[in-house]
């Protein structure tokens, strides 16, 4: 067996375990409703019973993920389970692994923090410029730099909104005012990776027209969504409600 | 006489379609998309279809089914670019047309094995197009005779076949895959009782999970993470000549051509199984087929003829199920089934009587698609596949965004997005683990099919299963799925060595 089969088998004696459990608690959610006492009035027998479907999909995962199980066991050992719990314990993170956690926190702040609270605009330039900036400079360095950045003004962002603090700041000051602060955290962004890439000349190049996709692609895609496919954005605000005042003094 | 009335009142649709400018503008600007799309590793013709969909869901279903058809057509055709000239298969369907593609590029003929993709590419669709006008009636009629264990069969049988064929490590895998989406599918209020099943007491999960942001997450976000994980730059391009249309090459290899797009339909009317086996099993058929089968691999023209004509044949085969049946034949048409949801249209055995002309409107389309697409490819191959060389750290950022405000545009729910993220992250992990996402996506799709129609054909038969056993049809899918599954488990090895052994050797 080669080197790429033992992998997936040590990882589908793992996955197996978890599919097990999920088919368990399928089974288990399923008991719960109703099978032949009555629901909203109507008397249940058990074949129209709400529960009959999940239940055969729940007893399903369960039975393939013993075959499963077992094809893995049969390949790299029951053993490897307790020698793969140690592995993962003593887990080192390589250049793949922080691109993922990257990619996955970038799209993670984007729709659940960022589009729900920030004029769309404004949330989508931010996360293009940073996804485009990290990815595109090609130098793991830089990466690191810009992602720590990110995240470090994106964490504080999040306690900023878990305490609710835009609200007050949105009431008290000024109605957009989290859009310019978001704002703010964006210009920020930009002027650190220019300072991080002002001397080279390739990646000046390149910081351009991730700046330039950056502002482009919402420039293009909020009017469309919004204006021609009638679409209510997200979030509307501070740019949005510019474009609103361009897109209606310009065409009453 | 019905022939003639059917030929011509497919006419007078194709006549009303190209009159209005504005079908011709979307046709051919779908087409290119596709053509982008497919041209493009990491993007496919079935997120294509899906991102289009959000666009079209405020347009009346004739040109949002002009978009849509004519994206995914352009999808399955636009990957043999990349395979041809960087050899990396822009999309899975184009994959075996890269073994012979690109070394026909080496040797400088990039442009003519465009030209001959290109053509029979446009052959195969039309041929498709023709089997969904001739086959439809046919199988809607007999399914009009279908009750509710039949229907329950069907969905079933859809998602264990598409679960045992599109598996690319044990068959399990494929099944789990499926049963993961009928699970997903069982969120909501159940359809018979109104039973709020796995909402966690949330009001937004009580119509369901939406299945455009769970396309539109299961394979977006997939492609978004892999490209960007493991690979950034792609490997040089071959050059691309002037590109004609090569009818003489086409004209050679007339024979392969109607065998593969034979191959096309059939595979792509099996439930779930998509372009990218028609390609593969018409190459094998091809090198089996050849006096020369050693040429193959080393830049045989009759090969990537072969694969092309297939993959996109296979475009018509999927729709005959879809439209008759309400089974998609391959994840674009999936996407397909639930653009065709958004507009009210209800495929299955009545929609002849639902909507009289909507096989024969879905037949013009083709037609006008593959038309389009063989002029796109003939004047603007050289300039689409330019696209290849943007870097997929741009492009990538950009799908994903489509990918978030696409998901919210259908039904502008904010709770859309919140699902398709942890939906996409888990298809990611399900296929770097070797799970098909096409059998997840059929679940999600038939589930609501094989649920209700089970708990009806019970209701009716007061909980006796014996109708499966009676009814002709029922009992024929009841043998299929039966034998399908046991023919996959290890018992059935042991059984037949046992069966060899006492009755063959002695």
């Amino acid at each position: 067996m080669d080197n790429e089969k033992v992998k997936l088998r040590r990882s589908d004696l793992f996955t197996s375990i978890v599919l097990f459990l999920l088919g368990l608690w399928i089974v288990f959610e399923s008991f719960k409703m109703p099978i032949k006492d009555s629901y909203a009035g109507v008397k249940n027998v058990w074949y129209v019973s709400p529960a009959l479907f999940p239940l055969i999909i729940g007893f399903a995962l369960m039975i393939l993920s013993v075959f499963l199980f077992k094809v893995a066991v049969n390949a790299v050992g029951i053993s490897y389970l307790k020698k793969g719990l140690t592995k993962l314990i003593k887990f080192k993170m390589e250049e793949r692994d922080l691109k993922f956690i990257a990619i996955l926190s970038l799209f993670a702040f984007y729709v659940y923090l960022f589009i729900p609270r920030v004029d769309f605009f404004v949330s989508t330039a931010l996360f293009l410029m940073v996804f485009i900036s990290i990815f595109y400079f090609e130098d793991l360095d830089l990466f690191k730099r810009l992602y720590r950045f990110f995240m470090t003004g994106s964490l504080v962002l999040l306690v900023f909104f878990l305490f609710k603090l835009n609200r007050l700041l949105d009431e008290s000051i000024f109605i957009y005012m989290t859009d310019l602060l978001v704002i703010a955290f964006f210009i920020l962004y930009c002027s650190y990776a220019f300072i991080l890439t002002i001397k080279d000349n390739r990646l000046k190049l390149r910081y351009r027209t991730s700046i330039i996709v950056a502002i482009v692609v919402p420039l293009l895609i909020s009017p469309i969504f919004k204006y021609f496919l009638k679409v209510i954005l997200p979030t509307e605000g501070l740019v949005i409600e510019v474009m609103n005042i361009i897109r209606y003094s310009v065409f009453k | 006489m019905l022939i003639w009335e059917r030929l011509f009142d497919f006419l007078g649709i194709v006549g009303n379609l190209v009159v209005d400018p504005i079908n011709i503008l979307i046709l051919f600007g779908a087409v290119l998309m596709g053509i982008i799309f497919g041209a493009t590793p990491g993007l496919t013709a079935t997120l294509g279809v899906a991102l289009l969909t959000t666009i079209t869901y405020g347009m009346n279903s004739s040109t949002a089914m002009i978009a849509l058809l004519a994206i995914y057509v352009g999808g399955v055709y636009g990957g043999s670019y990349a395979s041809i000239l960087i050899n990396i298969p822009g999309t899975a369907a184009a994959a075996a047309t890269a073994l012979d593609g690109y070394p026909i590029a080496l040797r400088g003929e990039g442009g003519r094995a465009i030209g001959v993709t290109t053509t029979a590419s446009a052959i195969g669709t039309i041929i498709g197009m023709l089997f969904v006008v001739t086959l439809s009636p046919i199988i809607s009629n007999f399914a009009l005779q279908f009750t509710s264990y039949e229907f329950f069969l069907l969905a079933f049988f859809g998602i264990i076949i598409s679960g045992t064929l599109t598996t690319p490590d044990i068959v399990y895998k494929g099944w789990i895959a499926g049963f993961i989406g009928l699970f997903l599918a069982t969120v909501g209020r159940d359809l018979l009782q109104f039973y709020p099943r796995f909402t966690f007491g949330l009001a937004e999960l009580d119509s369901g999970i939406e299945v455009v942001p769970v396309l539109i997450g299961a394979f977006g976000i997939p492609q978004i993470i892999q490209v960007l994980r493991d690979r950034t730059t792609l490997p040089k391009m071959e050059k691309l000549q002037r590109i004609l249309p090569e009818f003489r090459t086409i004209a050679r290899y007339f024979v392969d051509i109607v065998r593969s797009a034979l191959i096309g339909v059939g595979i792509g009317s099996i439930p779930g199984i998509g372009e990218d086996i028609a390609g593969w099993v018409s190459y094998g058929s091809a090198k089996n087929s050849s006096k020369h089968p050693e040429s193959f691999g080393k830049g045989e023209y009759k090969a990537i003829v072969s694969t092309e004509t297939a993959n996109n044949a296979c475009v018509g085969g999927a729709m005959i199920p879809l439209l008759n049946l309400g089974i998609p034949g391959s994840p674009p048409a999936a996407m397909l089934l639930g653009a065709l949801m958004l507009h009210g249209i209800k495929p299955g055995p009545l929609i002849s009587f639902d909507h009289p002309n909507f096989i024969l409107e879905v037949a013009a389309i083709l037609l006008l698609a593959s038309l389009a697409m063989w002029i796109n490819g003939i004047l603007l191959a050289r300039q689409v596949v330019k696209v290849l060389r943007i870097p997929s750290q741009i492009f990538m950022p950009i799908i994903g965004v489509l990918c978030i405000v696409g998901s919210y545009a259908i039904g502008m729910r904010i709770f859309n997005l919140y699902l398709m993220l942890p939906i996409g992250i888990i298809a990611y992990f399900l296929t770097e683990m070797k799970y098909p996402i096409a059998p997840l996506v059929m679940g999600v799709i038939l589930g609501p099919m094989a649920d209700e129609n089970l708990r009806r054909g019970l209701l009716i038969s007061k909980g006796s299963l014996m109708p499966i056993f009676s009814r002709p049809v029922s009992l024929i899918l009841f043998i299929i799925i039966f034998l399908t599954v046991m023919t996959q488990l290890p018992i059935y090895k042991k059984v037949k060595v046992v069966v060899k052994e006492r009755f063959f050797n002695s």
